[in-house]
């Protein structure tokens, strides 16, 4: 199973702060993203893609993050631009 | 006088003499107001080294050109004094109301001396200023005592029990609001000062009244709609930043051993919005609206700022959001600052683990942090070792590497060995060890922007341009979240775009341009009223030529000056320094560059700067400041 959180104004703006896949159906970054967006058209892909994205609480970043392969266990964290305070 | 409501008082409480101090309109222009004001007074003051605690310290309390303007978020005001935490210059800045009344009772600045024999508040009415008895008023905390002083139609600044038992980190209060860092509070509670109420009927004289009134209706719209000032600080407030915080390894966790919490969902933005706050709320004149309002004691109360959640939770290993939000209303009515009160419980908790101070204290019990507040407050038991602070704690029972201390003053709660600009901007900020007085680089380094938090490489020179902007910021009148604007929404909302990748990888080696542009400011002689609006709407207000030049040259003025002043009262470069545990230990063991290399970028501070080897500015630096003829 893959956790997916979302923080900040993302997990706000959209009610939406946890989900789950499991990694069979959804074996890259990109499964889960397009799944997001058809069943939460305001977490559109191209939000959630954008957006700070840590797997395991390590940062990815990079033209192939989406392609990168989840397992059973992986937890997506999808944070929204923070700023200071 | 267009900006000023043209007098600043001194008031002698040891005489009970109420005189005008005389600021020439070249000094005005020169210092602006604020904390850099505050500076030129105190500087000029004193030519030898001063006790916190004695006659002959002063308190400067100063407000700005945009106090009272109706600028958006110009309701601040500055306070000032030789601090009795960290025995050189604080400056506190403070939201609230205060300001704009002390303004309207034809006041821009007091300067108050001396120490009076009986228990004192000021008050100050359309011109008049009285000092009064406050035997009512002692003994009583910051709601009582503002109630107490009445009438609805004014500013109040007060202490609580804690500044009149001269606890080294109290607070003043102005209605919720606190102006908490360095123990203000405690100078007042010295000189029997309990507090200051303020009330008039004077109005501000504008430059170009017309130009200020569209340009501030152009400010506010684009602070209303970006991303950060328009949406993430009015929907979480700073708690929102708690989560960024914790994945980039930023958040002060176990007294600053690590920087992540496991727990750091149970007290972040998130669900604070979520299951607790009942309100935002937010100073006069301010759009954003980044304060919250929770229940405490079937109250509303305020509610904390990012720095209190990490202080009061994540760096004591509390995950219990309701025991933060009680703390953090008991140190608001007792005026205490959360983030000493924090690291100092934190230190305590961690001496008392290490055999060096057998307190009770652990880390994750958070069962006697509300009453630890009270003991503070009043020095009783333990709480008369941790009202000292961090510093002195450690010089009681050891472990100094622990005190997470600068110069005396507690860092505040980003952790800087995930972001090395960040770790300069504590070790050199003339406050010590605060994040904004140092520059707040984090936020170009993993909050806002991702710079790379762990190089070197041009974080001298982005430290430098920052610390004076927030100086000249302050010294101005707005709150620093005015700044923002400088950071382009689809820049922030888009950190996995190419070009943003780009900015983020080139910004380190862009830092000799920052510095060559920082020391010739001749090259910005210009406004860019949608980016940095702060110059502009100075100059509209007061009808000085202030442009992005002449503004970051206020900015390094101030900065200089608080530098000479902390030079006299015994600062010297080795002071420009961090606890070990953040320079020797790695946060985390895999990662080598995961501590402070501070070695490899203060030479470059100080040479940017200005400065000689030992940290001193130089004459020709102070002479292009139009500081020439002061010395340390």
């Amino acid at each position: 199973m893959i956790t997916v959180k979302f923080f900040g104004m993302m997990g706000v703006s959209s009610g939406v702060s946890k989900l789950e896949f499991n990694e069979a159906d959804y074996p890259t970054l990109d499964h889960v993203l397009t799944q997001i967006e058809k069943d939460y058209p305001s977490l559109s892909k191209k939000q959630t893609g954008q957006s700070i994205i840590f797997l395991n609480n390590k940062a990815i970043i990079g033209g192939k993050r989406l392609s990168i392969a989840l397992k059973d266990g992986d937890q997506l964290s999808f944070l929204s631009p923070a700023g200071g305070g | 006088m267009n900006g000023y409501a043209g007098k600043i008082a001194k008031i002698d409480l040891s005489k009970g003499d109420i005189t005008d101090y005389t600021l020439s309109p070249q000094d005005r222009e020169k210092f602006i107001g604020g904390k850099t004001l505050a500076a030129k007074i105190i500087f000029d003051s004193f030519d030898h080294k001063v006790e916190a605690f004695s006659d002959e310290n002063i308190i400067v309390v100063t407000t700005s050109p945009l106090t009272g303007s109706t600028s958006p978020c110009s309701s601040r005001f500055n306070i000032s004094t030789i601090s009795p935490l960290t025995g050189i210059l604080i400056s506190s800045n403070c939201g609230g109301n205060f300001g704009l009344h002390l303004k309207k009772a034809g006041y821009d600045g007091l300067i108050i001396s001396g120490k009076s024999k009986d228990r004192v508040y000021l008050e100050i009415t359309n011109d008049s200023i009285l000092i009064k008895n406050a035997d009512h008023l002692w003994g009583k905390n910051t709601g009582e005592a503002q109630t107490l002083l009445g009438e609805k139609n004014s500013g109040k600044i007060v202490i609580g029990i804690s500044g009149e038992n001269l606890v080294r980190y109290s607070a003043v209060i102005s209605e919720e609001r606190a102006a908490g860092r360095g123990g203000v509070g405690a100078v007042f509670g010295y000189k029997n000062l309990k507090g200051i109420v303020a009330s008039g009927t004077g109005t501000l004289e504008f430059f170009d009244k017309e130009s200020f009134k569209k340009h501030n209706l152009n400010w506010i719209k684009q602070l209303k709609a970006h991303a950060l000032t328009g949406e993430q600080l009015p929907r979480l407030g700073t708690a929102g930043l708690v989560s960024v915080m914790n994945f980039r390894n930023l958040l002060a966790t176990r007294n600053y051993a690590s920087g992540s919490f496991d727990k750091f969902e149970n007290i972040n933005g998130e669900t604070l919005a979520k299951d607790f706050l009942v309100k935002n709320k937010g100073c006069v004149t301010c759009p954003i609206q980044c304060g919250r309002v929770v229940m405490v004691n079937g109250k509303e109360v305020k509610g904390p700022e990012v720095e209190t959640l990490a202080l009061l939770g994540s760096n004591l290993m509390n995950g219990d959001m309701q025991t933060i939000l009680n703390a953090n209303h008991l140190c608001d009515e007792y005026g205490i600052d959360t983030i000493t009160f924090g690291s100092s419980v934190g230190l305590a908790m961690e001496l008392n683990e290490k055999g060096l101070w057998d307190n009770g204290l652990k880390f994750g019990d958070h069962t006697s942090l509300e009453e630890l507040v009270g003991k503070v407050a009043r020095r009783e038991g333990i709480g008369n070792d941790l009202a000292e602070g961090t510093r002195k704690i450690s010089e009681k029972y050891g472990g100094g590497e622990y005190a997470i201390n600068v110069k005396g003053l507690e860092l505040a709660a980003y952790e800087p060995r995930g972001a090395q600009g960040m770790g300069l901007g504590y070790a050199t900020g003339n406050r010590g060890g605060c994040h904004l007085n140092g520059g707040y680089m984090v936020v170009l380094e993993g909050l806002g922007l991702l710079a790379d938090p762990k190089t070197t490489r041009g974080k001298a020179a982005f430290t430098i341009f920052f610390q004076d902007l927030m100086e000249a910021i302050s010294a101005g009148g707005t709150c620093l979240f005015t700044s923002y604007l400088v950071l382009p929404t689809p820049v922030l909302k888009n950190p996995n775009n190419l070009f943003v990748r780009f900015i983020n990888g080139v910004v380190p080696y862009l830092g000799w341009i920052v510095g060559f542009v920082h020391n010739n400011t001749w090259m910005l002689r210009f406004n860019l009223k949608n980016v940095l609006a702060h110059p502009y709407s100075i100059k509209v207000v007061t009808g000085f030529k202030t442009n992005i030049g002449t503004f970051v040259d206020l900015g390094e003025r101030g900065y200089n000056l608080e530098r000479l002043i902390n030079i006299r009262q015994g600062i010297k470069g080795s002071d420009d320094t961090l606890p070990k545990r953040l320079t020797a230990d790695l946060q985390r063991a895999a990662d080598p560059d995961s501590k402070v290399k501070l070695d490899q970028m203060l030479g470059d501070y100080y040479k940017i700067r200005g400065w000689d080897a030992a940290g001193v500015p130089t004459q020709r630096r102070l002479q292009k400041l139009g500081l020439s003829g002061y010395t340390s």
